[in-house]
């Protein structure tokens, strides 16, 4: 089953990438995706994806920490986000191709 | 907008997993400034959302079981709708024998036969569907499992209580008016009737969303879940025979009696209920057939 769409700024992958970095809480999520991503995910988004992320068992939650609760990445999560990440990289490799660049991605 | 008050656009049980996270986070979001209109936007609409996704009526979450009994759910929502397109299209018919020669009535009344007909196998199957759940319902309501519904039974109560002693109160005024004056030439009887209209209005949404609510509680054998199926799916047709009556009826008494439509008076109405039944009536058929379709389709 597909839990993840092809979208670069879906933010079920936008949650994995940025989690792959380390434990994070919401606030935290969203300043680190805002920052490598461009995409600010608001209050909602974030957590109605982490509400699926951690249904699927993508993500977990660590112990919370004054009312805010940090998640990490999953063995699954790791797996649908290396998945995702390929998927992306095949697109943007043909992309790529298609364009004429010479060294392939940048 | 008071930024403690925002998570309560999500579901209790959403709430009481996410809520202090959702509001911690909100807090460090805002800073102490108020949210925009935009901000509360996106997150009523996301709480709106988990609130749909949680009673399971829309979406692929959830096993078969949960998907089937969230379809008839969704049926069940839009009998709501369907009730309310029904009572609008019988005001708007309720005069029609004073406006039509009775050799021109035969294609209005198949029309509007139609629309019985639906309207009443559709509720025998919302019926018959509420007493098979009713034992399941009951095992729930032992085991405090409906508890959480108690605020939502208490304004559906006072809505109906209310609903039925202002019937008796507009009664009494309407007996003492002309037809013309009931229907639109006395403006103070209109705005009270529209009043009571839409207090009836709340009053079924209330009661819809708490039968919602208790259904989506009830833990339902296979049998009794192949009965809501079915059950399901002929209520959907009920809504959409409805649907169908309603415009036909519309179409026919435009050909045949135009005047009829025209406006308010003692031989016309007001084109409003009728606008309210058809869209309205449409509008449900589309959702009921649609929550049907995933009662009957839901596989593991």
């Amino acid at each position: 089953v597909r839990t993840l769409t092809r979208r670069p700024s879906d933010p079920g992958t936008l949650i994995l990438t940025s989690l792959a970095g380390g434990p994070k809480h919401g606030h935290a999520l969203m300043k680190d995706i805002e920052e490598f991503a461009g995409v600010r995910l608001g209050p909602g988004t974030l957590y109605g994806a982490i509400t699926r992320l951690e249904e699927q068992g993508l993500i977990a939650p660590e112990p919370e920490e004054s009312r805010r609760r940090p998640y990490r990445l999953t063995p699954a999560g790791r797996a649908a986000l290396a998945d995702s990440l390929a998927d992306l990289q095949r697109i943007a490799a043909a992309g790529a191709a298609r364009l004429g660049w010479a060294g392939g991605l940048a | 907008v008071r930024v403690e008050s925002l998570p309560r656009w999500y579901p209790r049980a959403w709430r009481e997993r996410y809520g202090d996270e959702l509001a911690a986070l909100i807090e460090d979001e805002f800073a102490g400034r108020r949210p925009g209109a935009r901000d509360v936007a996106a997150i009523a609409r996301a709480g709106l959302a988990e609130r749909v996704r949680s009673a399971t009526l829309l979406g692929a979450r959830g096993n078969a079981a949960e998907r089937a009994r969230g379809g008839a759910l969704t049926v069940l929502a839009a009998w709501c709708a369907t009730t309310l397109a029904g009572a609008a299209f019988a005001k708007s018919a309720e005069h029609v024998a004073s406006s039509l020669a009775p050799a021109r009535r035969a294609g209005a009344q198949v029309a509007y036969v139609v629309v019985v007909a639906g309207g009443v196998i559709g509720l025998v199957a919302i019926l018959v569907g509420a007493a098979v759940a009713a034992p399941s319902a009951w095992r729930s309501w032992r085991a405090g499992r409906l508890a959480d519904l108690r605020p939502r039974a208490r304004v559906a109560s006072v809505l109906v209580g209310v609903a039925a002693l202002s019937l008796a109160g507009l009664a009494e005024w309407a007996a003492h008016l002309s037809v013309a004056q009931r229907n639109g030439a006395d403006g103070a009887y209109a705005a009270v009737a529209v009043t009571w209209a839409v207090l009836v209005s709340a009053a079924v949404a209330g009661c819809g969303a708490w039968a919602v609510g208790v259904g989506g509680r009830c833990d339902l054998s296979r049998t009794a879940l192949r009965a809501e199926r079915v059950l399901a799916a002929v209520a959907a047709l009920g809504a959409a025979a409805v649907a169908a009556g309603v415009v036909a009826w519309w179409v026919l008494m435009a050909e045949l009696a135009p005047n009829f439509l025209s406006g308010p008076g003692a031989h016309g109405v007001a084109p409003a209920p009728l606008v309210l039944a058809a869209t309205l009536s449409g509008a449900a058929a589309l959702v009921a057939l649609y929550g049907a379709a995933r009662s009957a389709l839901a596989r593991d």
